[in-house]
């Protein structure tokens, strides 16, 4: 079938199988590889992306359901200058080791200082639970958001 | 000189990775590919007599043994796996052939169809049917793939003469590393087929090379690249030979470019796991209750091949007295042969079994004396000067006081220790551990020679031409650091790129706690050579070779002398408290201290002390992998397999005290692998002061709790 959504604002046209997983359609027909598949179970969080907002592993989400969605991915959030100053702060925070959950830890990132913009580290341990790292122990990571958090309050800068 | 250098920067792979812009093996195009998978087989042990395989499309193709040009073997120490199986079979899941096609679904459904005719043996699950040899020897005529001596001092008159003799069995599981990137290669032929290309996930370059070399045999050349590695903790030391060697035979019978890349199910099911270990100890002790001698008994499973069971086990024995010059030592370790996917390298390599048994056996011991547990071991805890258990020397400053002091003033573990004996469920444990850093023995300059360069380009930049990769552990950014330090050079101008064995000389694998202290000392001293002989606008290159530190003496037939040229040292605690009716034990506090020489980046370091940290937690607690009587593992999925997440474990009060080394790279000592060496037995000290009863096996789950205490109630 034909499924027409948005990727990162883009309009996007694709002939799928309804069942066919939106990760798929991601990395194979969009050529869009940020988003990593780390399981394919929705237990690791590799693969977060936003889609109406709402933080989801795609690799759980057959195309049926992306019919006139709105999805952001780890590509959109880089271009904005949230994503810019929250890659920032994971790298200045070794938020990032071997960096293969660290896509998936930004969008669960997003999908929480869009809600709330001043978490405290409880809140953050939560939000990202959904999303294993192996290498951290997830110290750095909550490091991390927290001083991305603080400098998009300081400049302004919107999730 | 530490104070300067350990200033944390930002990491330099950082924003590429954390923005999705690093590319790791299955993000490359693969659209002239064929998707190549492993028949592996169905059953556990056994004969097989035939194989059918179903009518192949055009474009499909199927590789096995009969394929290979070369060996038919992985070049790992012993070289007994098959690269693809012939008859025998060891193990459900052993690889026998590839089959490779254009459609992935259509790959999968030959595979289907696969029809095997086979003679069905009775497999040996297990340390215990291994060591019976159920259903016949696997290995030899009695499954032992080593069985290892050592002696110190005079252990017999010393147990003959004791007071008392403490015993105790302690156990630990398989692991799985669960690197978050899955295992995968590309191969490719160039020059007429005679040039083979693996690109991929991985640890060792050159291992890898060396294993296709081995298996196509003379006349091929071959170039193995290395990309962005999404974890590795010794996942992808021995399996990227195990899985690009019959890639390599394949992508030569086939001509065409293949991709192989595991999901997650086939991963966690058939790749090499953490050798489960049982150990029984016995101390004899004087009328004191001070120990005269110890006596270990270590067993590895081995699984279904060797592969690195010999070299995992040194270690495990060489570590067996930890941080302790204990006067009198008899070690016997044995490596055996089972019939599972055979176990592999792993952050720690045998250490994290070895401490496990001995700090628990040390909790044991100062209970049964009623002591202190910090007091009862600080008489053992060896100093510089002191001999080994090889009849080596610990040649370095040993600064543990300073550790411990450390560890108990920011853990408040003494007055916590005293309260905990009066409020229930709650508890607090220690423990003292140390990590050889390097290959053991001699085996850097008698094996791998090490050889490490920096390019002057003629633009003044600066490449770092190496061998080892950054699979998160941090070298991308610290090893910039020290060259940027020595030429006093901006950081963009140096380049590290990911390894490439066309371009870069063999530096050997990363591993064994040896890239920083090792490799990094090389790259130190061709960064000073470069400065002092630097033109500018010049092309030079400068290699540096490596050379034992000249204090070090081994003997390989003995396997006597310096077990290691250097050590990390360190203090775990954690301070527990159980849930008695859910028998969930939750983790409320944590701290590491260590001595790693000096800390390249004090971020980096501290990266890897919680990381390790929560790997040794999630060994001690949650990970449970058990083995069916099939040979399979029942976890095979994340949802089965349960790996810390951010809710399991409070932050790791993480702590280094410098002790500058002088053959490493402004002090710097190995710290990747000590970090998961201690910190499940800090963990089972302090779930043994919550419960009053002996926690001796990890993973000690709540179901493995709850039956400890109903045992003994």
């Amino acid at each position: 079938m034909t499924i027409e959504f948005l990727v990162n604002g883009m309009p996007v046209l694709v002939k799928a199988d309804p069942m066919k997983r939106l990760l798929d359609v991601l990395r194979e027909n969009l050529s869009m590889t940020g988003t990593k598949e780390g399981c394919g179970e929705g237990e690791c969080g590799a693969c977060s992306v936003l889609m109406d907002g709402k933080l989801v592993n795609s690799c759980l989400i057959p195309m049926a359901q992306v019919e006139g969605a709105e999805v952001e991915t780890i590509e959109g959030l880089r271009e904005r200058e949230a994503g810019q100053l929250l890659s920032e702060a994971f790298a200045e925070a070794h938020s990032v080791q071997c960096g293969f959950c660290t896509p998936g830890m930004m969008m669960a990132t997003l999908a929480l200082l869009k809600e709330n913009p001043d978490p405290t580290e409880d809140e953050i341990r939560l939000a990202i639970s959904g999303n294993i790292c192996r290498c951290t122990g997830y110290d750095m990571i909550i490091d991390g958001v927290l001083l991305a958090a603080r400098r998009a309050r300081e400049r302004g800068v919107a999730w | 000189m530490s104070a300067d250098i350990s200033k944390a920067v930002p990491r330099t792979d950082g924003r590429a990775k954390a923005e999705g812009r690093a590319r790791y093996i299955a993000d490359y195009p693969h659209d002239d590919m064929l998707c190549a998978r492993f028949y592996r087989a169905p059953f556990s042990r056994g004969i097989i007599r035939a194989i059918r395989l179903p009518e192949l499309p055009e474009g499909y193709h199927a590789v096995d043994y009969r394929d290979v040009p070369g060996a038919n073997h992985i070049a790992l120490i012993k070289n007994d796996l098959p690269a693809f199986a012939e008859k025998d079979i060891r193990y459900r899941g052993q690889i026998i052939l590839i089959l490779a096609g254009p459609d992935p679904d259509k790959v999968d459904e030959l595979l289907g169809e696969i029809e095997l005719d086979y003679e069905a043996g009775t497999p040996a699950i297990g340390i215990d049917e291994g060591l019976a040899c159920i259903g016949g020897p696997i290995h030899g005529e009695d499954n032992l793939y080593a069985d290892l001596h050592v002696k110190k001092g005079d252990p017999d008159a010393a147990f003959s003469s004791a007071a008392r003799i403490v015993e105790g069995e302690y156990s630990t599981g398989f692991q799985e590393q669960l690197y978050m990137e899955p295992q995968g290669l590309t191969a490719w032929t160039e020059n007429e087929g005679r040039k083979v290309v693996i690109q991929g996930s991985m640890q060792c370059p050159y291992y890898v090379k060396h294993s296709v070399e081995e298996v196509l045999g003379e006349g091929y050349e071959v170039r193995v690249i290395e990309t962005t590695t999404g974890g590795a903790f010794g996942g992808k030391e021995d399996y990227p030979e195990i899985m690009g060697a019959p890639l390599a035979v394949a992508a030569v019978k086939i001509g065409k470019p293949l991709r192989m890349i595991f999901d997650r199910y086939e991963d966690l099911s058939w790749t090499s796991k953490r050798h489960p270990s049982r150990t029984r100890i016995r101390s004899a002790h004087d009328a004191k209750g001070r120990i005269t001698a110890m006596d270990y008994d270590i067993i590895i499973d081995g699984g279904a091949y060797e592969s690195y069971s010999l070299i995992v086990l040194q270690r495990a024995i060489f570590t067996s007295n930890g941080v302790y010059n204990f006067p009198n030592v008899r070690v016997r370790g044995r490596a055996v042969a089972t019939s599972t996917v055979p176990s592999g390298a792993f952050r720690g390599f045998g250490a994290p079994q070895a401490i496990y048994a001995l700090e628990m056996h040390m909790e044991k011991a100062a209970r049964e004396f009623s002591a202190d547990p910090v007091d009862y071991r600080m008489p053992y805890v060896a100093a510089k000067g002191d001999p080994t258990i090889t009849g080596g020397r610990i040649h370095e400053e040993v600064i543990m006081d300073r550790l411990i002091e450390k560890a108990l003033e920011i853990s408040g573990f003494r007055e916590k220790r005293e309260r905990y004996r009066k409020e229930p469920w709650k508890g607090i444990g220690i423990s003292f551990f140390n990590h050889g850093c390097g290959f053991t023995g001699d085996g850097e300059q008698r094996l791998i020679k090490a050889k490490a360069s920096l390019r002057k380009n003629a633009d003044d930049s600066v490449d770092i031409l190496i061998a080892n990769i950054d699979m998160g552990q941090g070298p991308q950014t610290t090893f910039l650091k020290i060259v940027a330090r020595i030429l006093d050079l901006p950081p963009e101008k140096i380049r590290y790129d990911n390894p490439d064995t066309d371009k870069v000389p063999n530096s050997g694998p990363t591993v064994a706690s040896r890239t920083m202290m090792i490799v990094g000392y090389l790259i130190q001293k061709a960064a000073e050579r470069l400065k002092r002989d630097w033109v500018s606008g010049k092309v030079q290159e400068i290699e540096e070779h490596y050379s034992m530190p000249p204090y070090v003496r081994w003997n390989q037939e003995t396997l006597t002398g310096d077990a290691y040229p250097a050590f990390g040292w360190a203090v775990n605690v954690v301070e527990v408290e159980v849930d008695p009716v859910s028998w969930e034990t939750a983790v409320i506090g944590v701290w590491g201290v260590y001595d790693v020489g000096v800390a390249i980046d004090e971020r980096v370091v501290a990266g890897q002390i919680q990381g390790g940290m929560s790997q040794a937690l999630g060994y001690a607690c949650l990970e449970n992998l058990e083995v069916d009587s099939d040979g399979v593992f029942r976890q095979r999925t994340m949802a089965d397999y349960i790996v810390p997440t951010s809710l399991d474990f409070p932050r790791t009060g993480a702590c280094t005290v410098d002790n500058p080394y002088e053959y490493g790279p402004f002090g710097a000592k190995g710290v990747g692998e000590i970090v998961h060496d201690g910190g499940h037995a800090a963990f089972c000290a302090a779930l043994e002061q919550a419960t009053d009863r002996e926690c001796p096996d990890v993973p000690l789950t709540p179901e493995r709790l709850l039956e400890i205490m109903s045992n003994d109630d």
